[in-house]
């Protein structure tokens, strides 16, 4: 899977807990996934659990601490599928 | 060093079965989750260990960066409460070797937690607040506001002499004629509320010159403000 596809996964898990509507519609691999997708920290969980089932790997809170943007997430979930 | 968060009950996204399946077992301990099968009142039990946790989290992070964000690892023990008791709680969330003191308000529409730290809670004087926050507002400005306001009506100080900066993401707060490491501040915000928690060292406010901290003995050592739109 190449990054891009990974990246248009990634996008499309988040939708729906995005609260910036604007930020998501110009969204890139260097979007904040918290400071401007603005999606509060519960709802991150349900998010990385959703990446580990649509992937088929596991996330640690370590490896979710490090990240901070889209290309970030696409970067991690990429060295995990190997 | 302090840290809180507001959890708004009504929002979509702590509504009953709104999470993930393994969302419990993702976030809470085998004691969380035992405390959860069997308490009434599990919905907001649910969000009253999230909110202790992200407090505990707020504060732990400012006394060492390297803190990780991992829910699990904050253990949450309430103090003993009836069952239905679930609208003011006192406790304690560890952290490794940290502990941290943890009072929790909460009724119907929303769980307020509020951590410190255990050592330095005698040491310390504390403010905090929970406000609606109106549509269309901007919540981060909307809690800046909020707290400056009612830090400075607490401490009988004009809100100018109040400053509410960020490093990197944590917020900072200086208070005119207090040392810049007299105070701490935690903002939260979630749904339709916003709230503030303040910590200011006793000593520094005895040696505040008056008129920058007016702060008298009429108030508690422990403060709390509730300001809701009619
Ligand atoms: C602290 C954190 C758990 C709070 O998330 P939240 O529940 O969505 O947000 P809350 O409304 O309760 O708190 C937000 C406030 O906490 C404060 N804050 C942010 N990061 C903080 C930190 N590391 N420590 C203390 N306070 C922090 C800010 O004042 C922020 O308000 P602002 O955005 O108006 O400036 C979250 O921001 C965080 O840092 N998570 C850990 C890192 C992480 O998960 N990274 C992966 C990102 S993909």
């Amino acid at each position: 899977m190449d990054a891009s596809d990974i990246q248009e996964r990634v996008v499309k898990i988040l939708t729906p807990y995005v609260k910036d509507q604007e930020a998501l519609a110009s969204v890139s691999a260097g979007t904040n996934i918290l400071e401007d997708l603005k999606v509060n920290s519960a709802r991150l969980v349900d998010v990385v659990l959703a990446f580990e089932d649509e992937f088929d790997i596991e996330i640690a809170d370590e490896d979710v601490d490090a990240v901070n943007s889209v290309g970030d997430c696409v970067e991690l979930i990429g060295k995990k599928l190997g | 060093m302090i840290g809180n968060d507001v959890v708004d009950l009504a929002h979509p996204a702590t509504r009953p079965g709104a999470q993930h399946p393994r969302f419990d077992a993702r976030v809470f301990t085998g004691a969380e989750r035992a405390a959860l099968a069997q308490s009434p009142g599990a919905e907001r039990l649910r969000w009253i260990f999230w909110a202790a946790k992200e407090s505990a989290y707020k504060a732990a992070r400012k006394l060492d960066s390297r803190t990780v964000w991992s829910p699990a690892r904050f253990a949450v023990q309430l103090e003993p409460a009836g069952p239905r008791e679930l609208t003011a709680l006192c406790g304690v969330v560890r952290h490794g070797a940290l502990a941290f003191s943890l009072r929790v308000e909460s009724n119907a529409e929303k769980v307020h937690a509020l951590a410190f730290c255990a050592r330095s809670a005698p040491d310390a004087l504390y403010c905090d607040g929970v406000e609606s926050c109106a549509k269309g507002v901007k919540a981060s400005a909307a809690v800046r506001a909020a707290a400056r306001r009612e830090i400075a009506a607490w401490l009988g100080a004009a809100p100018d002499a109040i400053c509410i900066g960020r490093r990197g993401r944590i917020p900072t707060l200086h208070i005119a004629g207090l040392p810049g490491e007299a105070a701490d501040l935690s903002l939260s915000h979630h749904g339709r509320f916003v709230a503030w928690a303040c910590e200011i060292e006793r000593a520094a406010l005895r040696n505040a010159p008056r008129r920058a901290a007016n702060h008298s003995a009429r108030h508690g050592a422990m403060r709390r403000v509730e300001r809701h739109a009619v």
